[in-house]
């Protein structure tokens, strides 16, 4: 029952996003026309009839290919597994893999690095309390029990 | 984002002390999200996966979304009205994940909108536009962007519950 609350209000929410994306498309669909144009990539070729998309349907990175022979249509269900299993489509996947990697990587060591130097700061204002039961020299020791437990989420 | 995660319970063989397990709850969060990590990662290969397989993962990430969503909505209210307070780090964490469900969200509707395999084959012939090419493209790299930094903003949590899932325990011991 109560996930079914909760799925209520997901949807809730997310009929409010797509109903946000309709109204764009309706109110101001020109603000993103020719904002992503980059040759190589995806072809829009802009004439008389709006913009020719040549293909459409997906995250097109680089160097499109549409999987399947026959590339889709009404001639039924066409999953695409052979561009699946060809070698020469992997670096397509090894791609995303290394901005997905990149990016963790930098987040990570971002945020590493930030509650590090909060530790410390934390440590050391400790440290400089009255009565914190020493010289500075002791602080670290003496600041690092209270930092851990202020830490845990 | 529901992170009470690992609990402390008594081991399975008595006298050996106590073995931490992970709770049910938290390994089925590690394992959809990693599901859904590795679906997002194939479905924005698309020269990789082909057409068709692009856009039926498309369209279960869109509902395993709407579950993720469900599964965490506790925190999404109890974030939400934490907002006003002082401490930075899950607002952070919350601007992200709505930019996010904004862009993910957008990214499968556009992508249904154009589809060329799925949707001919259920009998559905949409309507699309040039906008929501545009729209499919610009929201399948934000979401590139993004789902990587909602997965990294976690990585303690990762690392903790991955570290209890993914080491090998010996097998229980009765009697």
């Amino acid at each position: 029952m109560r996930f079914l609350r909760h799925l209520g209000a997901a949807m809730l929410v997310v009929a409010a996003v797509v109903v946000l994306g309709l109204a764009w498309n309706h109110f101001a669909s020109g603000t993103l026309t020719g904002t992503l144009h980059r040759s190589g990539q995806l072809k829009l070729v802009p004439g008389a009839h709006g913009v020719r998309r040549v293909p459409s349907g997906g995250a097109l990175p680089r160097g499109i290919r549409i999987g399947g022979p026959s590339g889709g249509g009404t001639s039924g269900m066409n999953l695409g597994l052979n561009s699946m299993f060809q070698s020469v489509n992997l670096p397509y996947l090894k791609h995303t893999l290394e901005i997905e990697a990149a990016l963790i990587a930098a987040v990570v060591l971002i945020d590493a690095g930030r509650r590090k130097l909060r530790r410390v700061k934390r440590a050391r204002r400790i440290a400089q309390r009255p009565g914190a039961g020493g010289a500075a020299t002791h602080a670290p020791a003496a600041g690092e029990p209270a930092a851990r437990q202020s830490r845990g989420r | 984002m529901t992170r009470s995660s690992v609990t402390s319970r008594p081991g399975p063989a008595a006298g050996t002390g106590r073995r931490r397990r992970v709770a049910a709850r938290t390994r089925l969060d590690f394992w959809f999200d990693a599901v859904l990590l590795a679906g997002f990662t194939l479905a924005y290969s698309y020269g990789f996966t082909g057409i068709g397989i692009h856009e039926w993962l498309g369209i279960a990430l869109g509902a395993a979304l709407l579950v993720h969503l469900t599964l965490h909505w506790d925190w999404v209210i109890r974030t939400t009205r934490r907002l006003v307070s002082p401490a930075g780090h899950d607002k952070l964490i919350w601007a992200v994940n709505l930019a996010l469900l904004a862009a993910m969200t957008l990214c499968v509707v556009s992508g249904i909108l154009i589809s060329r395999v799925a949707l001919p084959f259920l009998g559905i012939y949409p309507l699309a536009g040039p906008f929501w090419d545009r729209l499919h493209i610009l929201t399948a790299e934000v979401t590139l962007a993004l789902v990587p930094v909602h997965v990294a903003l976690r990585w303690r949590w990762i690392l903790r519950v991955g570290r209890r899932l993914l080491t090998w325990r010996p097998a229980r011991r009765r009697g």
